[in-house]
């Protein structure tokens, strides 16, 4: 199981963004494509950082809200609402993950799988040496690629 | 990556088999005889790359359900071929194929296609000048979808040689035409399967096809082919002008695929270090050994050197 490489698993899309594209492009990108994150790159297709629908959502929200057990403790509920309206024409790069975690094609399954439970990513991106963009690792294809894996090793 | 493969205006192709199709009745496809492949020219000769062991990143406007079904498809040929595809509202291309091998009829149903706004192509230019830096060679190939400019290839084109990129292009009259105006690849392979038309004046004699593909080369290309009667093709490069002819009978229904395999297979030649006429004469090769058998599968390599023996190479300028 160690041996399985993001090169087996990732997928080869490199769909991304710039990170002077407004918020509310990106949030129709990722509507349009399906996808709940996507790599922000400079112009040498490195990768800066990385927007989700997490990394909006907290932009939206106050400050303070990590600290509150329950979103009933909120002053006013259209604040989100408000929020998104006010951020929608700002650049991308304002509100994206920076630096990005990133993963290699020779990385194993065994170093994603744990990127993954414990911190919680759903999309990472996979980068060259030299932090170029080849592609992306999600969730589901490492989920995917284990039980491939496992049928492999009972024999089936 | 090696090759960055443009494909302005993908499709997905849909073919059923329906023997005895008849209107205005419930037909129904077996499961088998129901294909479904990705399409448009620049989309094939990114595939047939990438079956070459070529790695290529395909680019262009994909959007909505088909356009989706469209990158998931891509994604099944595997690891060579990378997309980078700008998402747009619009539904991708979708074109449906219906045949009939009872009553030997072919019924096409194919959707008028996206419209791509400015602000899409804008994006899109801005990603192709990203991706361009990170290969050797660019090939655009195929239409252009309603919003994108015919001189899209030109401007394509000049940003590449920003950055010493070689260009590779198969299109139509009408697109090379705008395009011109702006920038010259390094290679044009005229698309005539729709029209005979050459810088806007239809061709019939050989004498016309020399002068034209001179003309070319005389503006700024290194290499032109210019498809003559479908088997036949004029080759003009610095050096002179060349026809190139199958030895043997071309069957016709095998034809399918064999435009974009000669592009792919002058790509590889490229790669590979050949030049000029070679270049020309291995994409011929590949496209005559692809008329042997049916179906949109490019040649083996063994099967194309073998095929560069029965070809003929005609100096004729």
């Amino acid at each position: 199981m160690n041996r399985v490489t993001v090169a087996e698993m990732m997928t080869y899309d490199m769909t991304f963004v710039f990170e002077n594209e407004t918020v509310e492009s990106v949030i129709e990108l990722l509507d349009m494509s399906s996808i709940s994150g996507v790599p922000v790159v400079d112009s040498d297709l490195k990768v800066i950082g990385f927007i989700s629908e997490d990394d909006i959502i907290r932009a939206c929200l106050p400050s303070y809200f990590n600290l509150l057990q329950s979103a009933a403790f909120l002053p006013d509920t259209n604040l989100f609402i408000s929020n998104l309206k006010k951020i929608s024409k700002d650049p991308i790069g304002k509100y994206a993950t920076k630096p990005a975690i990133t993963v290699k094609p020779t990385d194993t399954l065994l170093h994603v799988a744990d990127l993954i439970m414990r911190k919680g990513f759903k999309v990472l991106p996979v980068v060259d040496d030299n932090g170029v963009l080849l592609g992306v690792l999600t969730r589901l294809s490492v989920i995917k690629t284990a039980m491939k894996r496992d049928l492999v090793v009972n024999g089936q | 990556m090696k090759v960055l493969a443009v494909c302005l205006n993908p499709a997905l192709d849909r073919e059923f088999v329906i023997n005895g199709f008849t209107l205005n009745k419930l037909n129904i496809v077996p499961n088998e005889l129901n294909r479904m492949t990705p399409g448009g020219k620049g989309v094939n000769v990114a595939v047939i790359l990438s079956k070459y062991n070529v790695p290529t990143i395909l680019t262009g406007f994909v959007g909505g359900y088909v356009g989706n079904v469209l990158v998931s498809e891509l994604r099944k040929v595997g690891p060579l071929l990378t997309t980078s595809f700008v998402h747009i509202r619009d539904e991708t291309r979708e074109n449906i194929a219906i045949e009939d091998t009872l009553n030997h009829t072919l019924t096409e149903i194919n959707s008028e296609g996206p419209f791509i706004s400015r602000e899409a192509y804008e994006l899109f230019l801005k990603r192709f000048e990203v991706l361009v830096q990170k290969v050797k060679a660019v090939v655009i190939s195929g239409s252009v979808p309603r919003g994108v400019p015919f001189s899209s290839y030109g401007e394509l084109t000049s940003i590449a040689k920003k950055y010493g990129k070689t260009v590779f292009w198969e299109a139509r009259d009408e697109i090379i035409t705008e395009s011109i105006k702006i920038a010259f690849p390094d290679v044009i392979k005229y698309d005539m399967r729709r029209s005979e038309k050459i810088l806007g004046s239809y061709l019939e004699h050989e004498e016309e096809y020399v002068s034209a593909a001179k003309e070319f080369i005389k503006r700024g290309a290194k290499l032109v082919i210019l498809s003559y009667r479908t088997v036949f093709d004029f080759v003009a490069t610095a050096e002179g002008v060349w026809k190139f002819s199958p030895k043997f009978e071309i069957e016709h229904s095998f034809l399918l695929g064999a435009g974009d395999t000669f592009v792919s297979a002058m790509i590889l030649s490229h790669l590979e270090g050949k030049c000029c006429l070679d270049i020309a004469r291995y994409g011929y090769a590949a496209a005559v050994a692809k008329t042997k058998y049916l179906g949109k599968e490019p040649p083996k390599r063994e099967d194309i050197d073998k095929t560069l023996e029965l070809i003929m190479v005609e100096r004729v300028e």
